[in-house]
């Protein structure tokens, strides 16, 4: 592990030296081979907030990765891990240019190095606007899903973790694209059908422990996005729905004080929860870049209406100003759990939170670029939420600064 | 005495507006394409070509668009005028689309002359060079100011 980890710390720190070309290619028997790539080098140190310990982390805590399990804790000191990454993607393109083979590895800091398959797809152009594509892709939950790791395309120095904290964003599966101009709006559409199985999830470390195995499905995943963008503004509209099961492998913390294993993990699960829990998850985006101004404001609703019976919703909403390279921004991000309180779920025992950030970016090359960001996360939940069965989320003010370049 | 001290002014002046004149003469560029190119294009036209909207250049010859080094002044001069996006914000657009499968960026030339031997040697090229390097080997498309 250790291993890994200095091996990801050299390569990021040597990509510092220099921003080459976003892509480089050689043919090989007629074969276009493109290769190209992305690294982050963040480094992140808490300035404050809340004291005590919360899932085996010392606050406070600043979850800036939940899928990964990216968490700044209260250790002191500078943390570099959790918004460290370095990917690499390579690109096989077929002589009749129609057919074309991508794959995409990412090494992260948040994953002690470990190198992991994000992307591996086919991609089969019918004609010039709709493409075939098979193979593990992003599940396009959000507008910024699909550049989530690419540093340079973020305005951000990790993505606002109220909005896009959710527990997988891969698929394996199947999905038509459609990308053309329709009344002079450019138009992109998307639909899908997979599945995604996550061992060890990182989502579910951050409520159960940092040593905890929670094994997770996402089965018959259905749905698709649809984005408009003319001139000054974008917008998008995404529907996904799945069935949804979980192993909680390492079992469930014992908060009963009389138990004779109270503060002990037990009952751990041997299968995955049947029946299945169902969710339906709608979201929009309303973006606007409008001469110097930028705006992003998106929006989820997340409903497990079933036999889990709580609906999740998060919002963000951000305010930029372009000053030739430099770009101030000023973000709200925005999280509330709501659950059936009819079904017997206790109403002050809900997880609420928000997040203020300030995003100062400067542009050091058009291939790379210089964060600093001030995050100062406020735990609104009900006075009875726990995360781990003992602690509340807990505020913290953390402050980051990342080197993004794409190569 | 007043000639003595308006002289100095005279050539500071001059000196200024030669280093205007010089700065809007190196602003200045064309768009070209090949030989059996279109005859003319929009501005709008060249930023399809450029972010990946369009796959082909008026007339139905597939795009090949050619881009100016990183590092090229020209660049963020053609990106900021013809698409309204800095030469940054044009590579972090095309890093959303490259590194999710929806496009591949336009290549880099080292220079005009390398740009428009690329655009002159491709059918369906299109390139943007400093309009003093614009010769018979290429068509002029658009001219910016």
């Amino acid at each position: 592990m250790i291993f890994r980890m200095r091996h990801l710390a050299v390569l990021l720190s040597s990509l510092l030296l220099g921003a080459p070309s976003l892509s480089h290619a050689v043919e090989v028997g007629g074969i276009d081979l493109n290769g190209s790539g992305f690294a982050t080098l963040g480094l992140g140190h808490m300035l404050g907030g809340s004291e005590g310990s919360m899932s085996g982390y010392r606050k406070p805590v600043f979850i800036s990765d939940y899928a990964q399990g990216g968490v700044y804790d209260g250790k002191g000191g500078i943390q570099w891990q959790p918004d460290s990454k370095l990917g690499l993607q390579g690109v096989a393109t077929f002589p009749d240019r129609r057919f074309s083979v991508t794959g995409q590895v990412v090494a992260r800091g948040a994953r002690d190095g470990a190198i992991n398959l994000e992307w591996l797809y086919a991609s089969f152009k019918v004609n010039d606007n709709i493409t075939l594509q098979a193979g593990r892709k992003r599940i396009p939950m959000f507008y910024y899903s699909d550049t989530q790791d690419i540093g340079v395309a973020l305005p951000w120095t990790h993505l606002p973790p109220q909005l896009y904290g959710w527990e997988v964003v891969n698929y394996n599966g199947f999905n038509v694209a459609y990308r053309g101009q329709v009344a002079g709006w450019d138009v992109g559409a998307n639909a899908l059908v997979g599945k995604e199985s996550k061992d060890r999830s990182g989502y579910w470390k951050v409520y159960r422990g940092r040593n905890n195995r929670t094994d997770v499905r996402w089965d018959n995943i259905v749905g698709g996005d649809v984005s408009l963008a003319k001139d000054w503004f974008e917008t998008r509209f995404v529907y996904l729905q799945s069935k949804v099961r979980q192993k909680n492998a390492s079992g469930s913390l014992d908060t009963d004080p009389a138990s004779s294993t109270y503060g002990s993990y037990i009952d751990g699960d041997t299968s995955f929860s049947s029946p299945a829990g169902k969710q339906k998850i709608y979201g929009a985006t309303f973006n606007i870049d409008y001469e110097n101004f930028l705006v992003r404001s998106e929006f989820i609703r997340i409903a497990h209406n079933d036999v889990m019976g709580y609906t999740d919703r998060a919002q963000i909403l951000g305010v930029g100003y372009r000053i030739g390279k430099w770009t101030p921004m000023y973000t709200v991000s925005n999280y509330r759990s709501q659950a059936d309180i009819a079904a017997g779920a206790d109403p002050d025992g809900q997880e609420a939170h928000r997040t203020h950030s300030a995003t100062l970016r400067y542009d050091l090359t058009t291939s790379s670029a210089v964060k600093v960001q001030l995050d100062v996360q406020k735990d609104r939940s009900g006075p009875n939420y726990t995360v781990d069965g003992f602690n509340r989320f807990g505020n913290a003010r953390l402050l980051t600064a990342t080197y993004d370049v794409v190569f | 005495m007043f000639f003595t001290k308006l002289q100095p002014c005279l050539r500071i002046t001059a000196l200024l507006t030669g280093l205007l004149a010089a700065a809007s003469a190196s602003a200045e560029f064309v768009v070209i394409v090949g030989k059996g190119g279109p005859d003319a294009m929009t501005k709008e036209q060249v930023a399809d070509v450029f972010l990946g909207k369009a796959a082909s250049l008026p007339g139905g010859a597939s795009a090949a668009p050619q881009d100016q080094a990183d590092s090229s002044p020209l660049r963020d001069e053609f990106y900021t005028k013809i698409t309204g996006k800095s030469a940054a914000q044009a590579k972090a657009y095309w890093s959303k689309l490259a590194f999710t499968g929806k496009g591949t960026p336009p290549p880099e030339a080292g220079n005009s002359a390398a740009v428009k031997k690329a655009v002159a040697g491709a059918p369906g090229g299109i390139g943007y060079i400093e309009k003093s390097a614009a010769d018979a080997t290429v068509k002029v498309v658009l001219t910016v100011n």
